[in-house]
């Protein structure tokens, strides 16, 4: 049986997926780009998860989850954010140059 | 000993040096990259010849693999990293005439490009490839959009939305393969790779060819491709073709051979790259901008070396790492010669460049480059597409080698006509300087040293079969 959070996961994947395919707007698009990074690193603390664990620390009895996931998720959301916060610097470039977000509209304007 | 882990410490280290140099004098931030990427080639140079007799494991941290990160540099390895090296030190010095602001923070993300190619390069464990081509992948997008312009904006606009995608199809992969094997060290997911769950496994190949795909400038995930190289600086669309796409196209190899070693499945692999040949060369043909031209034709070689690595026998294998050298210097020398003649011409367009490169210091390493490019025998580009060929043909690919041999007289046909117009009798004829010349002579005689004396380079690629059937 595929536990539902794997379903919770691949579904918010999908779902920034169609964002980034269908929405027009650059600010939209990267939400889907977010969508599609959460989906995934939720996918990936879930792998790690065993039911009644504790969190892995010293003194602490046992039974433990995963810890590695835990390690990759935080690095994951950190390269995360920092490209969002890349995309929307560039976003914001391309609204000083071209006064919109629009993609059907910033290859009519010119410079 | 040269520990591997130097070769991603130091242009670390320099690369936050940088802006306390450049409080003091802008001028020497652009010395401090040529010195730190020349250490670097030095480094990795002695590294290859250290890695020669076998593959060199270095432990980070004192964690024990396959727990802790491991840096697995095997002869190839060692091979591309010296290759990405040595361009990254060459286009250095044309970094000079970057003159746009700031050049600090311009430095600085050079050196990290360097940093992420090297290390996607070095690294023997699944987790920090990811982090490396996120290093890579930022510095690229800023790198991208350092011209402030439209066109570089929309470029790395693209580029991340691609990018992003891509990382987390690489990210949805690992995830997979770690839910299964509970492991990210690549030898060991390889001798484990067999009590995977097969859709599983096919699930994450997928997600990890994709992922890299965007890197390695593979058919459906390279529209970004043109926008950026035609919007980013000159140098940096010249390290664009040399460092990140050879470190994607050599992390592609790690996922196809290191870890799953399928023999049945590729066939899409091959498929991929002949479409990806195709999208590039044909529309390389129809271009009118240079540095578009370029770009596309950089696609249609980064698909020759996929189709080499799908081929998979030891003879394709072996032509897909002689292309990929042979491509990373060629196609530096050439968008370093096309910043020239756009310098030069005052324009984008090919048909102004009439004439341009009539100068010999320009001409010669230009025609040399696109030799190469073309792969005709003399220079470095032959023995890459020749051995790919000799490859396929000892499979009995017999339809794919006529399609790779048509989508090369395209290329050749481009080519020709770019030159032709660039050596045509023009009004005048302007004079490079110095930053310009010199790694354009380098790259050239480079490209002539490899293309006639290939010993050394068929001496490393010897251990292409170790390579294939799993090895480091």
């Amino acid at each position: 049986m595929i536990p539902y959070y794997y379903l919770g996961s691949i579904s918010l994947v999908v779902i920034g997926i169609y964002i980034v395919i269908a929405k027009k707007n650059l600010i939209k698009i990267i939400i889907g780009l977010d969508i599609m990074d959460t989906g995934v690193n939720l996918l990936l603390i879930s792998v790690g998860y065993v039911k009644n664990a504790t969190a892995p620390i010293e003194n602490v009895p046992g039974p433990y989850v995963d810890p590695i996931p835990q390690a990759l998720v935080l690095t994951a959301i950190v390269i995360g954010v920092s490209v969002m916060a890349l995309a929307l610097s560039i976003a914001i470039g391309i609204y000083k140059k071209t006064g919109t977000l629009e993609l059907d509209e910033i290859m009519g304007v010119e410079e | 000993m040269i520990r591997p882990v130097l070769l991603i410490a130091f242009p670390l280290f320099f690369a936050f040096l940088s802006p306390i140099i450049g409080l003091w004098s802008k001028k020497w931030v652009r010395y401090l990259i040529i010195f730190a990427t020349a250490l670097n080639a030095t480094l990795a140079g002695l590294l290859l010849l250290e890695v020669f007799q076998h593959p060199v494991f270095d432990i980070i941290g004192g964690f024990q693999p396959p727990l802790g990160i491991v840096l697995m540099v095997g002869p190839l390895g060692a091979i591309i990293a010296f290759i990405i090296n040595l361009v990254a030190f060459i286009i250095s010095i044309y970094n000079l005439k970057v003159e746009k602001e700031p050049i600090v923070r311009y430095s600085m993300l050079y050196l990290l490009l360097v940093m992420g190619s090297t290390g996607m390069v070095l690294t023997g464990d699944l987790f920090n490839l990811f982090v490396f081509l996120e290093v890579t992948s930022i510095a690229s997008y800023s790198l991208a959009a350092y011209n402030k312009d439209k066109k570089g904006f929309l470029g790395a606009m693209k580029y991340v939305i691609i990018g992003s995608i891509g990382s987390t199809f690489v990210l949805l992969g690992i995830t997979l393969i770690y839910s299964e094997l509970r492991t990210l060290n690549m030898l060991d997911i390889a001798a484990r790779i067999g009590t995977m769950d097969p859709y599983v496994k096919i699930i994450a190949f997928t997600s990890l060819f994709l992922g890299f795909g965007v890197e390695a400038e593979m058919f459906p995930l390279n529209t970004w491709v043109p926008d950026v190289y035609d919007g980013a600086p000159n140098p940096i669309s010249a390290a664009f073709a040399s460092l990140p796409a050879k470190a994607g196209i050599f992390a592609l190899a790690r996922v196809i051979f290191t870890m799953f070693s399928f023999t049945n499945f590729l066939w899409f692999v091959v498929i991929m790259g002949l479409l990806t040949v195709f999208f590039g060369e044909l529309i390389a043909y129809t271009q009118k901008n240079l540095k578009r031209m370029l770009a596309y034709s950089s696609i249609g070689q980064m698909g020759m070396i996929i189709m080499g690595l799908g081929i998979g026998t030891t003879l394709a294998v072996e032509g897909a790492f002689y292309q990929m050298i042979a491509h990373a210097l060629g196609k530096a020398l050439l968008f370093i010669a096309a910043g020239f003649l756009i310098y030069a011409a005052k324009s984008d367009k090919i048909e102004d460049m009439k004439g341009m490169a009539r100068n010999p210091l320009v001409g010669i390493p230009l025609l040399i480059g696109a030799l190469s490019i073309m792969g005709m025998p003399p220079f470095a580009g032959f023995y890459g597409k020749f051995f790919i060929l000799m490859g396929g043909f000892s499979e009995g690919y017999y339809a794919i080698i006529a399609l790779f041999l048509a989508a090369s007289i395209v290329e050749v046909a481009y080519y020709a006509r770019f030159i032709k117009i660039v050596f045509e009798k023009g009004n005048r004829v302007i004079r490079p300087d110095a930053a310009t010349y010199i790694p354009l002579i380098l790259l050239a005689i480079l490209i002539v040293l490899i293309g006639v004396y290939p010993k050394p380079i068929l001496a490393v690629l010897q251990h292409v079969s170790a390579f294939i059937t799993g090895g480091a």
